[in-house]
């Protein structure tokens, strides 16, 4: 007979000080972990509502402008420093994270419209409605030891460049002393010239914004009045091509990570993704707002978008998403001018009409601060489960649903109503439509999609 | 004993069915492989280095035969630990072809040789690492036997099957970016079972108790005394008797973790017993009658159902809660859910509550219909509560639906005990007054086996390893693999002894009673059977008091810190507390396939959901029209034997299926 029991030495399996560290014993088997599913549905459920509770986006507003902010630049080399322009003409260098003005430019008598940092991050330039295009040098030591205890120092242009028409808009090349103004037509300019070094005119009688390729230096696109998204190569006299759409564009971004692409904030509240080598066809539409999208700003990360509308929200958009990820406003934020994200992608800056700055979270629920490692890697998990249960009914109604303003609310439902309505017309006009003998399938006008239908023509 | 087992062994087809997931009830390779070894260590060296060395001499002539000869004289001096066992094990199943194969395509076994160095190096216990390195030597000799292409060894393979929740997808038919994101997913599960079941080596070190039969025994025949006596001193003092002949009969009850004993004896005896300390937590006299005792979720509170009401008790004996508006009155049987915080209590009248003991709301209320009944057990697996009746049927109850899930009939007599099968959750024993105990498959709802107890059984319990225990009269059977096997002959047969004459009494034990192990002859009632989780001991509430038995193999030899520890801090069972509540599952997730949780119907599956509910409302007013006449009864009664016990439950099954079949057709052609 041999006979075995089961028998644990209390020794061997507890700790022999109590500095110790306990013993864990696993036993994956299983058996021993029934409702596994179950209880994985159930954490992601809690996680889905954690992730609610925590969702305190807003950190702080930048309130020292006396007007509308209506441009905004974050510097290529420091994550704190990010300067604000607003209609009285004011230009503003900030310590984000003291949420105070470092240093005032002054120097502009109207409304500026536009400002850009450029890429070695000592100078800044801004334009606006003087016609005139100032450059300033950047304070270059530390920023912190340069604040003086209760003042706010005042820089005087370096540079002033003058123009014939007021400025709309001012990009720096990401290489080089060039930068590109838009305003009547648009001008290619160089530091240490007073003159423009070229200019571009394409039957647009005023030109909205101009935005630098990242990555091929030479490139860059406009939008303009005419309706009208162009392009442009520096290497070339004329402009290389542009599309038409049906309403204008106010704003556009390039995708810092795939420099082919852009996207451009649309008039009718929907931003459009283009491909810069197909611009007969968007390649995505981003629909949300319920009006003009007024900036648009990419993630260094180029994963994600910020827009800023003048439905008073910010969004932000996955590049590949239709719908947006997240929606921010408050109270007291008006109109919303200008956009953008950190240079690290965790925050976004949104400049609106009621003279404010405004720094949000990118994530709404991410934790600040130094996490544990334990921390971490409870919310990778959390945010996993949450990946993977998101098609199911209730953690969807959760993770998606987002409180608006009742007026943006009933816009949407409005917006839901109307394009119901196209689309019924549309699908009537279709169905009973006289087959003429002459049309064939080729010609027929067929209904286009969405990502055409709003494109008007593609010029080269 | 070495040579002769070696001897008297079969062909290595049936040492691979020992390895493989398929043959252990339990789908448990590593258990199965292992325990053999650990049975026949000497029988495994000898086929394993003969195969070996045949496999050898065929691929590299001389060389192999001499190192593997020497490698066994190595072993031989050192003896053989587990693990090497189980590695042993899996050598022995290979064929010669397979082998050839192999070494055509890896003739170096580079690949071989890093693995057994790992093996080396991450040892479970010290004392192994130098037997590494010596197998790293002789890998040459087994490398091309032991891994396949993809450099996973077969008995890796083997336990991959235990962590592998279901079979793969195909992710052919997924269209372009959702076959590449289905394709990665796939890989990270299999990448999660394969570290599973390395990680199984070495996270699992112990290894499951055995009684075995030499020569002309049989298991059957060996006494609690002779286990007692063969075992190591710690063990035995797990063998105890509580004389308490006053105040019984007891019922018994484990704390999740095993660590502390539930007594409750019938004229209002409790007890809570750290059994493993031979110290009294708490006694209190309730001066009441006590119908059932249960832990709650951890062993610092314990629900009573007392003559009335139920009652929850604080582990310092305090009256925290009386269920009196909650449960119907006269609760004769207890049963806590402890992922949903629920305690399912059955009354005299056949009335099935749930109290939801976190937040302390009454959950459901459900009326059986069929009388008094006391016989309750809890599928750990989902959660739904079986029944077992005095009109010989069992019905399946969630908290979310007022009509039984299943209606089953189990046996042609009232039904006296049930026990859910606690490890795979597949099986279901029920007995009746009829003196038989069936074992059921609650997939299939239909029988697979039936035993004959000679005198109706009074309780049943299931082991953590599926040790079936049947108490009838003072006689306890232990039944082992019963439930996936036919067995002819139980494979313990013990006997509660009367406290007639006492052979050595220890301090412990309350209301004046004093300890002793066991050791007359008198025979004492059993009331109530319950194994304790991990650990190899079957606790037996009797009318003079408990007496707590040895079953070596019925416990989990590894526990899980994080699901049970029975060696926890109080700041661990604190933290483990806040975990429970935290995965607190909710009642509407109790349903008989948990594992529908968390996937998605597709559009048709709703709609037969929907027709499915419609139907069911039918057959419920149909059913409580049927009462006094029991049609699907009768017809069950036609049939007799083996198959016979299921007829009714079947029937009813099968008329429910036949039903839901018009309803879908219906439903597809609205």
């Amino acid at each position: 007979m041999k006979v075995k029991v089961l028998s644990r030495s209390e020794e061997q399996f507890t700790r022999e000080r109590c500095q110790d560290v306990q013993k864990v014993h696993r036993n994956l088997d299983p058996a021993l972990h029934p409702l596994e599913k179950a209880k994985e549905y159930q954490r992601a459920l809690n996680a889905v509502k954690l992730d609610k509770v925590f969702a305190k986006p807003f950190m702080g507003a930048l309130g020292s402008h006396a007007d509308g902010v209506s441009a905004m630049a974050r510097s290529p080399t420091r994550l704190n420093c990010v300067v604000s322009a607003s209609m009285d003409g004011d230009v503003r260098l900030w310590d984000v994270p003291y949420k105070r003005t470092l240093c005032r430019f002054t120097g502009h008598s109207r409304a500026v419209r536009g400002v850009a940092i450029s890429a070695d991050g000592d100078t800044m330039l801004s334009c606006g409605d003087d016609c005139t295009v100032r450059l300033w040098q950047l304070p270059a030591p530390e920023i912190k030891e340069l604040v003086v205890e209760g003042g706010e120092e005042e820089h005087e242009a370096v540079a002033t460049f003058q123009g014939k028409n007021a400025f709309r808009a001012v990009d720096h090349k990401w290489k080089g002393r060039v930068f590109a103004t838009a305003g009547a037509q648009v001008d290619v300019w160089e530091h240490s010239r007073s003159d423009p070094i070229s200019t571009f005119t394409w039957g647009a009688d005023s030109v909205y914004s101009v935005r630098f390729n990242p990555a091929e230096p030479e490139v860059f696109a406009t939008t303009g009045s005419d309706r009208s998204i162009c392009l442009y190569d520096l290497r070339m006299s004329t402009p290389l091509r542009k599309v038409i759409m049906q309403t204008k564009t106010n704003s556009l971004a390039w995708n810092p990570r795939e420099p082919l692409n852009f996207t451009a904030a649309n008039e009718n509240g929907s931003c459009y993704s283009y491909d810069m080598r197909n611009l007969s066809t968007a390649s995505l539409v981003h629909k949300d707002h319920v009006s003009a999208v007024m900036d648009i700003d990419y993630s260094p990360t180029g994963r994600e978008f910020v827009t800023g509308s003048y439905d008073r929200t910010v969004r932000i958009f996955p590049f590949d998403g239709i719908k947006s990820r997240e929606v921010y406003h408050t109270k007291r934020m008006q109109r919303v001018f200008c956009v953008r994200f950190s240079g690290d992608g965790s925050y976004v800056l949104s400049g609106s009409d009621d003279a404010n700055i405004r720094l949000w979270k990118a994530q709404a629920s991410q934790q600040l601060g130094v996490q544990v490692k334990r921390e971490k890697r409870r919310a990778e998990y959390n945010a996993a489960l949450v990946e993977r249960h998101q098609h199911l009914p209730e953690i969807r109604r959760i993770h998606k649903h987002r409180h608006v303003p009742r007026p943006i609310h009933n816009a949407i439902k409005l917006r839901a109503t109307m394009v119901a309505a196209e689309k019924r017309k549309e699908e009537n006009r279709q169905r009973f439509k006289k087959k003429s003998k002459g049309v064939t399938k080729k010609n027929e006008d067929k209904k286009k999609s969405e990502r055409r239908n709003k494109i008007i023509a593609e010029l080269e | 004993m070495a040579i002769s087992d070696a001897d008297g062994t079969p062909s290595g087809g049936t040492a691979r069915q020992d390895a493989s997931p398929a043959a252990g009830g339990k789908s448990n390779a590593r258990k199965a492989g292992v325990a053999k070894g650990q049975r026949k260590p000497p029988h495994r060296r000898e086929r394993y280095f003969g195969d070996g060395s045949a496999a050898a001499e065929a691929k590299k002539g001389t060389r192999g035969k001499a190192g593997s000869a020497a490698q066994e004289s190595k072993l031989d001096a050192e003896g053989f630990g587990g693990a090497a066992e189980g590695f042993g094990g899996m050598g022995e199943g290979l064929t010669l072809a397979e082998d050839l194969g192999l070494a055509r395509r890896e003739p170096g076994g580079g690949e071989a040789e890093a693995d057994w160095s790992a093996w080396g190096e991450v040892s479970p216990d010290g004392g192994r690492g130098t037997k590494g390195e010596e197998r790293r030597e002789e890998g040459e000799v087994a490398d091309e036997e032991e891994e396949d292409s993809d450099g996973v060894d077969r008995e890796t393979k083997a336990m991959m099957s235990k962590y592998s929740r279901g079979k793969a997808l195909n992710t052919a038919k997924f269209p372009g970016r959702l076959k590449a994101k289905m394709e990665h997913r796939e890989k990270v599960i299999g990448q999660g079972v394969l570290t599973a079941a390395q990680a199984e080596k070495w996270l699992l070190p112990s290894e499951a108790g055995y009684v075995e039969a030499e020569g002309v025994e049989r298991t059957g025949n060996f006494s609690q005394a002779d286990i007692v006596q063969h075992v190591g001193a710690s063990s035995r003092r797990a063998a105890f008797d509580l004389k308490l002949t006053e105040l019984g009969p007891y019922k018994a009850a484990y704390s999740l973790n095993g660590r502390s004993l539930l007594l409750g004896g019938r004229k209002g005896h409790l007890a809570v017993v750290d059994w493993r300390r031979c110290n009294v937590t708490t006694e209190i006299q309730v001066r009441e009658t006590v119908h059932d005792v249960c832990f709650l979720h951890n062993e610092l509170f314990f629900a009573v159902a007392q003559k009335r009401y139920t009652f929850i008790y604080d582990k310092r004996g305090i009256e925290l809660h009386c269920l009196k508006n909650i449960t119907g009155s006269g609760a004769l049987r207890l049963q806590f859910l402890p992922h949903h915080f629920l305690l399912a209590s059955i009354s005299k009248g056949g009335v099935l509550d749930y109290v939801d003991t976190s937040t302390g709301s009454h959950v459901a209320h459900h009326k059986t219909r069929k009388g008094r009944c006391d016989a309750i057990t809890a599928d750990p697996r989902s959660g739904v509560v079986s029944l077992g009746h005095s009109n010989g049927t069992v019905t399946l109850w969630s908290p979310s639906m007022g009509t039984p899930l299943a209606t089953l009939l189990a046996h042609h007599a009232p039904i006296t005990a049930i026990a859910n099968d606690v490890s795979s959750g597949n099986y279901l024993v029920t007995a009746g007054m009829e003196g038989r105990v069936r074992v059921w498959d609650v997939r299939k709802m239909r029988e697979v086996h039936s035993y004959i107890s000679p005198t109706p059984a009074r309780t049943i319990a299931l082991s953590q390893c599926e040790m079936l225990a049947v108490g009838f009269g003072s006689a306890v059977e232990v039944w082992k693999e019963a439930l996936t096997s036919k067995q002819h002959s139980p494979y313990l047969k013990l006997r509660i002894q009367s406290s007639g004459a006492n052979r050595n009494t220890r301090s412990g034990g309350g209301g004046g009673a004093a300890a002793t192990f066991a050791g007359a002859t008198a025979a004492a009632a059993v009331e109530r059977l319950a194994f304790c989780p991990y650990e190899d001991v079957l606790g037996a509430g009797h009318a003079e008091g408990f007496t707590s038995l040895l079953v070596p193999g019925a416990g989990e030899p590894n526990f899980d810190s994080l699901v049970a520890n029975p060696f926890e801090t109080g700041k661990q069972r604190r933290e483990a507390e806040i975990h429970m509540l935290l995965d607190k599952l909710l009642p509407e997730s109790i349903m008989r396939e948990p594992d529908r949780i968390g996937t998605l119907l597709r559009p048709h599956e709703r709609q037969r959901n929907l027709t499915q509910t419609l139907v069911s409302k039918a057959n419920a007013a149909a059913r409580a029209k049927r009462v006094g006449k029991r049609p699907g009864e009768k017809k069950g009664g036609e049939k007799e034997g083996g198959e016979g016990g299921g007829g009714g439950g079947e029937g009813e099954w099968r008329g429910m299926r036949r039903m839901r079949r018009r309803g879908r057709r219906k439903g597809g052609m609205g």
